[in-house]
């Protein structure tokens, strides 16, 4: 279980986060949502302890890890796969040394035959099968995404992160990627957050979906309930409406 | 304070303001000067920051330098990268420099007592102790400095050094400990054969040019070099190697803001390293000849 309490954040003096609550349950699929630059990927490394709150507790399974040393913390981001937004592959490294380097690093298989079979089985997930020798520059935005993808699943973590999964992926690939996030969750029992703009993919695959604005969560409910929202903030942001109480300069 | 309430304050205390100057000239006055302060400790606050950062870096480099697996495989691609691609340019630098050395000297001593003295002592003392170690470093600075930082900002703006450590590695351990090691090794060596090369490049021009007989421009040199003349050198290579590891990663790591960030940062750290190669040198020459190196 995850469960941040009353985050606060700034970088210089723009607040981010403000007392932002959000608790996510062992096995379940969240989906956060919000206008961009709202502070939707902070979240997200705070949860993995990239970041730390100026205010606030996130606790990953009863450990606080705002307060935690550096190599206790280490130790708690391994249950963690996370998909950046840009994806983040190490261009000095093809895409298999890209994938398999969780593995490697975290000495979780050392047999090079089983890494490798690994790769392929992750490449083949995100329906990139045979670019294992490919470097990440030749790869379209996309494909950059999707080994992303892969290398964040390849570990088989606890939690997986997903930060903008379909944005950049062509649509029917975008399902398959839906498909992929409900399967790590059935099949293999994964906690997901998954942060979208993709509200057709937020139905798809979530349990709960929470709303961000202004640095705090707006509303949190399930698919239906926020469909049938009554929040005039959400509504305007689910339907995709210029008009309403967002306005176009408010970042939210 | 905000300046709101410090105008309100000051107005408050300023009663005996002199005649014919303003309330409003004089709490002006003492609001810019409040600024100046504020600007002068935001700056010093600044610098402080920054080097507590980098003594943090550099005890963090020992941390992980020591701590196993060793990471062989990166050690020895950044020596390569570091060390044996920046042979060639190291050694232009240093033959010329030799080269230039030695005409000057000749052509000095020429002048003051008409003929060519010592030309080797010249040449050989400067090389080892000053120039050899100095042009080195700055030659290392701006070619592999340069490209360190370039490269971990590149990493730093585009997620790759967030995704190290979501993926178990410790970026200090993977990316900074390998090129640190490689510059803290990779700098002497270049400077030895840079200190060789310069001083060949000056026989030849003694020899050949002045004419100088070959075996008094090699008296000149082993006649009065002692070994702590060479370790002198060598020591001031070490820190320099320190000085372009710690400064271009540490540089690297807190790149912001793009590509145009990873290109401020770059010069930045160029700059940086120099000066502070510059100004550390004198300050360990003295230092070193205080204790009795050389
Ligand atoms: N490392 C950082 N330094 C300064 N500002 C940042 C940093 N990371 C994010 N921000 C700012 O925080 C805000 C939220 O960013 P982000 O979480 O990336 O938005 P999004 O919801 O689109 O993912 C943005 O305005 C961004 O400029
Ligand atoms: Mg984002």
């Amino acid at each position: 279980m995850i469960k941040l309490t009353g985050i606060y954040k700034k970088f210089n003096q723009q607040e981010v986060l403000r007392g932002l609550d959000l608790t996510i349950n062992a096995g379940e699929t969240i989906v956060i949502i919000g206008r961009s630059g709202c502070g939707k990927s902070v979240t997200l490394k705070h949860i993995v302890g990239l970041l730390k709150p100026d205010q606030g507790a996130v606790e990953v399974d009863d450990v606080n890890i705002a307060t935690l040393p550096p190599l206790e913390l280490q130790s708690i981001q391994k249950k963690f796969g996370f998909l950046f937004q840009g994806a983040a592959l190490f261009d000095s490294m093809n895409v298999s040394d890209n994938i398999s380097f969780g593995l490697r690093t975290q000495h979780l298989m050392s047999d090079e035959k089983q890494i490798q079979a690994r790769v392929a089985e992750c490449l083949r997930l995100v329906g990139l099968e045979g670019i294992e020798h490919t470097m990440p520059s030749e790869l379209s935005g996309g494909m950059r995404k999707r080994v992303g993808l892969a290398r964040a699943i390849a570990a088989q973590p606890q939690y997986i992160l997903y930060d903008e999964p379909t944005t950049g992926v062509d649509p029917i690939m975008s399902d398959a990627v839906n498909d992929l996030i409900i399967n790590m969750k059935e099949k293999l029992g994964v906690t997901s957050i998954v942060v979208t703009h993709d509200m057709v993919s937020a139905y798809t695959v979530a349990d709960r979906i929470a709303m961000m604005y202004h640095g705090m969560i707006q509303q949190i409910g399930t698919p239906r309930e926020i469909k049938n929202t009554l929040d005039p903030i959400v509504k305007q942001f689910i339907t995709g409406t210029a008009k309403g109480p967002i306005t176009l300069e408010d970042r939210g | 304070m905000s300046y709101e309430l410090r105008a309100k304050w000051l107005e408050s205390k300023v009663h005996k303001h002199l005649p014919g100057e303003s309330l409003e000239q004089k709490l002006e006055e003492r609001l810019e000067e409040d600024k100046f302060i504020k600007f002068l400790g935001k700056y010093i606050v600044g610098i402080a920051d920054h080097i507590g950062k980098l003594v943090l870096l550099f005890f963090q480099i020992i941390f992980w330098t020591f701590r196993r697996p060793y990471d062989l495989k990166n050690i020895n691609k950044q020596m390569n990268e570091i060390g044996v691609n920046s042979l060639v340019v190291t050694s232009l630098t240093s033959v010329s420099v030799g080269m230039v050395l030695a005409l000057q000297m000749g052509a000095a001593s020429k002048n003051i007592l008409g003929e060519p003295l010592y030309v080797g002592t010249a040449v050989g003392f400067s090389m080892v102790k000053e120039l050899g170690p100095v042009l080195t470093s700055i030659v290392i600075a701006g070619r592999v400095g340069a490209a360190i930082t370039a490269e971990l900002g590149t990493m730093r703006v585009t997620e790759q050094i967030d995704a190290l450590y979501t993926l178990g590695a410790n970026p200090v351990k993977y990316l900074v400990v390998p090129r640190f090691l490689s510059c803290v090794v990779m700098v002497p060596v270049l400077t030895v054969f840079s200190n060789i090369l310069g001083i060949i490049g000056g026989f030849f021009v003694s020899v050949y040019k002045m004419a100088i007989p070959s075996t008094r421009y090699y008296h000149d040199i082993i006649d009065f070099m002692r070994g702590k003349d060479i370790i002198h050198g060598l020591i001031k290579c070490v820190v320099f190697g320190i000085i372009i590891a710690l400064i271009s990663c540490y540089k690297g790591f807190t790149t912001e803001g793009g590509a145009e960030g990873v290109g401020k940062a770059t010069t930045q750290s160029v700059v940086i390293s120099m000066v502070l190669i510059l100004v550390t040198d004198t300050f360990l020459t003295n230092i070193l000849q205080f204790i009795g190196i050389g």
